[in-house]
């Protein structure tokens, strides 16, 4: 999975990434010979157009561009998660000077040539702007995206706060749209909560590697206000779109005991790996609901499929963004690192996310809850002409608790209220 | 583009000037860097997590590497390749349209006269976003190019944004046998009208006809030519240097200069002048690309014709067709071209002698019955095509001013 900036950095201190001495790729064993007389045949070609290009092209261009282009070309084709490192790139990559939230506050990936939204950061001009999941960014200050890979498209991207970029968006359903965002100093997205009755509301954000203490202090504040009351919690991923597995991980061994949280199965078993949840729970089996959606992605889909999986979380909500491939880094020896996608994350029931994502029990689409408006007052036994006097002393009717405007969330709450009062009816008998 | 036949002669000569020792490093380095290629193929083949298709990854690699070359540097698989000697020579089904990449989608240049999408309604300027509901968006240009061609009467769907309307239309086109008659002419007043569409293999052999034909119509009247090059994205080099030849008695026409500052390839005229030294007035715009450039450059160098529309494209580069086995052909940029000036119109493009931007002319009375139904029909004075019309006027003047020269 593309963690966006500096992800590649996490999957290294995971281990789930080995470092290989790109010079034994080159030999060839017995075994693999027959099958290395087609693949001769297609780098002979390679070696053909290379030599033509270096004799016969009107300018002389440096082996390393030819080759690199030539890399970048092929690692393309593949997926966009896929690309070549220079040491440079490297350097940076590990130092996490691109983990800026690109100043928009919006992840994105690649998708038939152009920059697709995979979602927006919470509080960050994109958000405010109005972008949506996949929305498609076709032109960055006048340069078309068409024809760039990943980090090219997230470099033009990032500027300086206060500079604008000049986007040309493609949506489905209207005329592409000119949007003039202005950069922001992005601060770290955080975990944020609110208490609603004996329920904890939890936010993620965006999946960095401070979620878990921050979200295990929300809970733990909420829990301490509600006491014995509390309920559960609902965790809300729609728009998380990226992140650290680790700290997705993490997240979902917080409310398992033990067993399978996810796997990355790859080619070959080097590039295969499987996490398993360690005791605590930190709801101590209170009930847990995971709401998702389009725009919930990569590390998020990794916590919502283990804990849907797991049936230790009803998920509610639509269907998630499908992003779930693993990258492991070699290094090519002095000339850089390629960055490949070796892995596909998959939940415990085996549910491959980067193909199929994952599908929500309870299917809520997104809407606004509009309460009609009273024409006339309501009727009720007190508003009638002689009716009797309320005896002074009684019991005074309690202000309905407005409804969540939010749809979803409202559903989201019923459904938590609902599995709790049946953890209490089970516990009476 | 400008596809060139000499292939052979660009390869080789890159090591002959440089030192021993030199030749050494270089290649050092080069096979190093082929290394670091066999490497990260090896490494995708070995562990890559999804399929692995070797041809694509090795058509991407090249894709790659000549793509960030330069615009027209490109790889193309045999089927492409087999397309592209169609068109330069042949027919194909198809629709008729030529098309250009912009931001992503495909812009329509031009519908082709007499062709289905011109019939269904497809218009110069239209964007197309969807062909068989299918988002263009991601596509290369040769992709779009593809699905549109098709079987001779098989039906398409085009999904096309026009400027001014509102929701996209979708228009049916049939496909149909596209011929490339890169040569159409009539006579326009007193001139031979020659509208060249692009220079294919019959491009020469379409002039000299329309010369001939025209001509024995005209007889005595024959005034002059009109060489109409407008929207003509190019095509092959020695058929642009055979229109100029057709028109110049001697002198130089174009030349190319690869790499190696002695690799010069100068191509001069031959004697003779079909227009027989009348005046040659030839449209430009925009869309008068390369070919197109090395034509209005030489006339307008060697003083042989007048250059009335606006500043050409400005593509100075030459491609050579480079053929890769079975496995389909580059087309690799190998030389620049310059007029027999010597300028380079890389870039700058070539600015007419006359400025004649294309326009729409409202005769006045029109304005003073404002609200009645415009004029159509015989009665009607007005020129649609106002940079030709403007053409024609100036030919005729050039050649009465020839006929009577102003004495005192």
């Amino acid at each position: 999975m593309k963690k966006s900036k500096g992800g590649a950095a996490q999957s290294l201190r995971a281990g789930v990434v080995g470092f290989v001495a790109a010079t034994t790729l080159g030999l060839l064993t017995a075994d693999t010979l027959a099958a290395d007389a087609k693949t001769y045949t297609q780098l002979n070609l390679f070696g053909d157009a290379y030599d033509r290009v270096r004799r016969a092209y009107v300018e002389a261009i440096p082996d390393e561009y030819l080759v690199r282009s030539a890399i970048n070309g092929l690692l393309a084709a593949l997926d966009p998660e896929s690309t070549f490192l220079t040491p440079d790139a490297y350097k940076d990559l590990l130092a996490n000077k691109q983990r800026k939230y690109n100043g928009l506050g919006v992840e994105i990936t690649m998708a038939e040539g152009v920059a697709r939204i995979v979602a927006p950061i919470d509080g960050g001009p994109a958000a405010t702007a109005g972008l949506r999941t996949n929305d498609l960014i076709v032109d960055i200050n006048g340069t078309p995206v068409f024809g760039m890979n990943l980090t090219e498209t997230i470099e033009a991207l990032q500027g300086k706060p206060g500079t604008v970029a000049d986007l040309v968006i493609v949506r489905e359903g209207t005329d592409p749209f000119r949007l003039a965002l202005t950069r922001q100093d992005m601060p770290e997205p955080r975990v944020t909560a609110r208490q609603r009755g004996n329920e904890a509301y939890v936010r993620v954000p965006y999946f960095t590697p401070n979620v878990l203490p921050e979200l295990t202090k929300a809970i733990t504040d909420v829990a301490a206000k509600a006491g014995e009351n509390f309920e559960g919690v609902i965790l809300d991923l729609r728009n998380t779109p990226g992140g650290s597995t680790d700290a997705a991980i993490q997240v979902a061994d917080a409310f398992l005991v033990d067993g399978p949280i996810a796997t990355i199965k790859g080619k070959a078993e080097a590039d295969s790996k499987s996490f398993t949840a360690t005791a605590g729970d930190i709801l101590q089996g209170r009930p847990l609901v995971v709401m998702v959606d389009g725009g919930t992605a990569g590390p998020a889909e990794i916590v919502a499929g283990a804990l849907k999986d797991r049936t230790r979380a009803i998920v509610l909500g639509t269907n998630t963004f499908k992003r779930g491939s693993a990258q492991s880094l070699v290094q090519m020896g002095e000339f850089g690192y390629v960055q490949l996608t070796t892995g596909a994350w998959m939940t415990p029931k085996g549910t491959n996310i980067q193909e199929a994502g994952i599908t929500p029990e309870t299917v809520v689409e997104p809407a606004r809850v509009v309460l009609p408006e009273d024409r006339f007052p309501r009727r009720t036994e007190a508003t009638l002409r002689g009716a009797l006097d309320i005896p002074a002393g009684g019991p005074v009717a309690a202000a309905t608790e407005r409804s969540e405007e939010d749809y979803q969330l409202a559903r989201a709450f019923d459904l938590l209220h609902a599995l709790a009062l049946v953890r209490q009816l089970a516990a009476n008998n | 583009m400008i596809r060139t036949a000499f292939v052979a002669s660009v390869a080789s000569a890159m090591l002959l000037s440089a030192t021993a020792v030199n030749v050494q490093a270089a290649e050092t380095t080069a096979y190093q860097q082929l290394n670091l290629f066999g490497n990260v193929f090896e490494l995708v083949r070995a562990r890559y997590a999804g399929q692995v298709d070797e041809q694509k990854l090795v058509y991407s690699a090249i894709n790659g590497m000549l793509a960030a070359l330069d615009p027209h540097s490109a790889f193309m698989a045999a089927a492409e390749y087999k397309d592209m000697q169609e068109r330069t020579s042949g027919e194909f089904g198809g629709l008729g349209l030529e098309v250009r990449m912009e931001d992503g989608l495909v812009k329509v240049s031009r519908p082709m006269e007499d062709s289905p999408a011109l019939r269904a309604g497809v218009k110069a300027g239209d964007t197309i976003t969807a062909i068989d509901g299918t988002p263009v968006l991601g596509m290369t240009l040769n992709e779009a190019v593809d699905k549109m061609r098709g079987r001779v009467n098989t039906p398409i769907d085009l999904t096309i944004t026009r400027e001014g309307v509102t929701d996209p239309l979708v228009v049916r086109v049939t496909r149909d046998i596209i011929r490339q008659a890169s040569v159409r002419f009539r006579a326009e007043g007193n001139a031979v009208y020659i509208l060249i569409t692009s220079f294919s293999e019959q491009t020469e052999s379409g002039v000299r006809r329309a010369m001939s034909e025209v001509r024995a119509q005209l007889g005595d009247k024959f005034e002059g030519v009109i060489l109409d090059l407008r929207n003509n994205p190019g095509g092959l080099l020695e058929q642009s240097v055979a229109v100029v030849d057709a028109f110049l008695e001697r002198g130089e026409v174009v030349s190319t200069r690869g790499r190696d500052p002695g690799n010069v390839q100068r191509y001069t005229a031959r004697r003779g002048d079909l227009a027989e030294g009348k005046p040659i007035i030839v449209l430009t715009n925009n869309g008068s690309a390369s070919a197109s450039e090395i034509v209005a450059g030489a006339l307008q160098d060697q003083k042989r014709a007048i250059i009335l529309g606006t500043t050409t494209f400005g593509k100075g580069s030459v491609q050579t067709i480079m053929p890769m086995g079975d496995q389909g052909a580059m087309r690799l940029t190998t030389s620049r071209y310059y007029t027999p000036s010597g300028r380079s119109i890389q870039g700058t493009g070539v600015t007419p002698d006359v400025i004649v931007e294309q326009a729409r002319i409202q005769p006045l009375n029109e304005q003073v019955a404002a609200g009645a139904p415009p004029a159509a029909g015989p009665g009607a004075t007005t020129p649609p095509d106002y940079q030709l019309a403007r053409a024609v006027d100036l030919l005729h003047s050039l050649s009465v001013y020839q006929k009577s020269p102003i004495t005192n």
